[in-house]
């Protein structure tokens, strides 16, 4: 079995061009979004979450019943298309309705703090 | 915060520290951090304080499944933690007078098997052990979370253990 790498969890507006989690490329990350649309055919998903907006490639999950409107968890690689745009390739997806987002984002600040002091300690 | 590494205990005390023998909740940066203690296999060292077995959860994100054992990796965002789980009565004997019992563990063991799939949130507890010089857990429990929340409640404990027990100093008799 080959390292994989963990999916970081980053909100969609911490996504924009010059944000750190983009600068290397196929950076693993998980999002976490409301479904917005979902094109058939090309297995593009748009999620979105407080404003900011992300396409995801779900040709990859099978078991993955897609709703709109329902939360998404999606853990992938982020690329960029020849338009620049940022696509991300999920391996793994999960429906997450029910998540209290309030206390998701408190936690993760929390968390990321956490993590900062115990790794340099 | 500790500049260096503590030392760890004489092993005689280990057994006075409640951290050797229940299941540490980390979370899997923090877990991959431990410290396997040489020549005591199964015995890992964190901030000085010894521990055998943990609790984590997380998604999902690799299965590979043999016929005895079930190997699959869990991440929650900070790192990915490869997991074991042994079918370990695969082969029975007929004639085995525990046969029935070996059944049942068997029966018990696939169903768990069943619940490993890829992006479930799953939460097990098992024990640490060193494979290919990398640090797994070996399953010995596992339960599948449907509460999205849990996640959430789970790393604020994993915070909050941290802080208010496991990075601190063991009690003790000799110092306390």
């Amino acid at each position: 079995m080959t390292t994989l790498k963990p999916g970081i969890i980053v909100h969609l507006d911490e996504l924009h061009a010059s944000s750190p989690f983009a600068a290397t490329p196929s950076q693993s990350l998980r999002v976490l979004g409301q479904l917005n649309s979902y094109d058939v055919e090309t297995g593009i998903a748009l999620i979105t979450e407080a404003g900011a907006s992300l396409k995801v490639d779900t040709q990859l999950l099978h078991d993955v019943a897609l709703r709109q409107g329902s939360l998404y968890q999606f853990i992938g690689e982020l690329n960029f298309t020849a338009s620049n745009e940022m696509v991300l390739q999920a391996r793994v997806g999960r429906n997450v309705d029910g998540l209290d987002l309030k206390l998701y984002d408190k936690a993760l600040q929390l968390r990321r703090q956490f993590e900062k002091e115990h790794v340099h300690a | 915060m500790l500049a260096s590494e503590p030392v760890m205990k004489p092993v005689r005390e280990w057994g006075l520290d409640p951290m050797y023998f229940s299941h540490v909740r980390l979370l899997a940066f923090d877990l991959l951090a431990v410290r396997p203690l040489p020549h005591m296999p199964g015995r890992f060292g964190r901030r000085g304080r010894p521990l055998r077995k943990v609790e984590m959860l997380g998604v999902v994100v690799s299965t590979d499944q043999k016929e005895r054992y079930i190997r699959f990796t869990l991440d929650d965002g900070t790192a990915c933690v490869p997991c074991v789980l042994w079918m370990n009565h695969s082969r029975l004997q007929v004639t085995n007078p525990k046969r029935l019992e070996l059944e049942l563990q068997n029966e018990l063991t696939m169903s768990l098997m069943r619940q490993v799939k890829l992006g479930q949130l799953l939460r097990v507890q098992g024990r640490l052990t060193v494979f290919n010089n990398q640090i797994q857990i070996t399953v010995s429990s596992l339960q599948g979370e449907r509460d999205p929340n849990a996640e959430v409640l789970h790393w604020m404990e994993c915070m909050r253990l941290a802080s208010h027990c496991y990075d601190l100093k063991p009690p003790s008799q000799s110092n306390g």
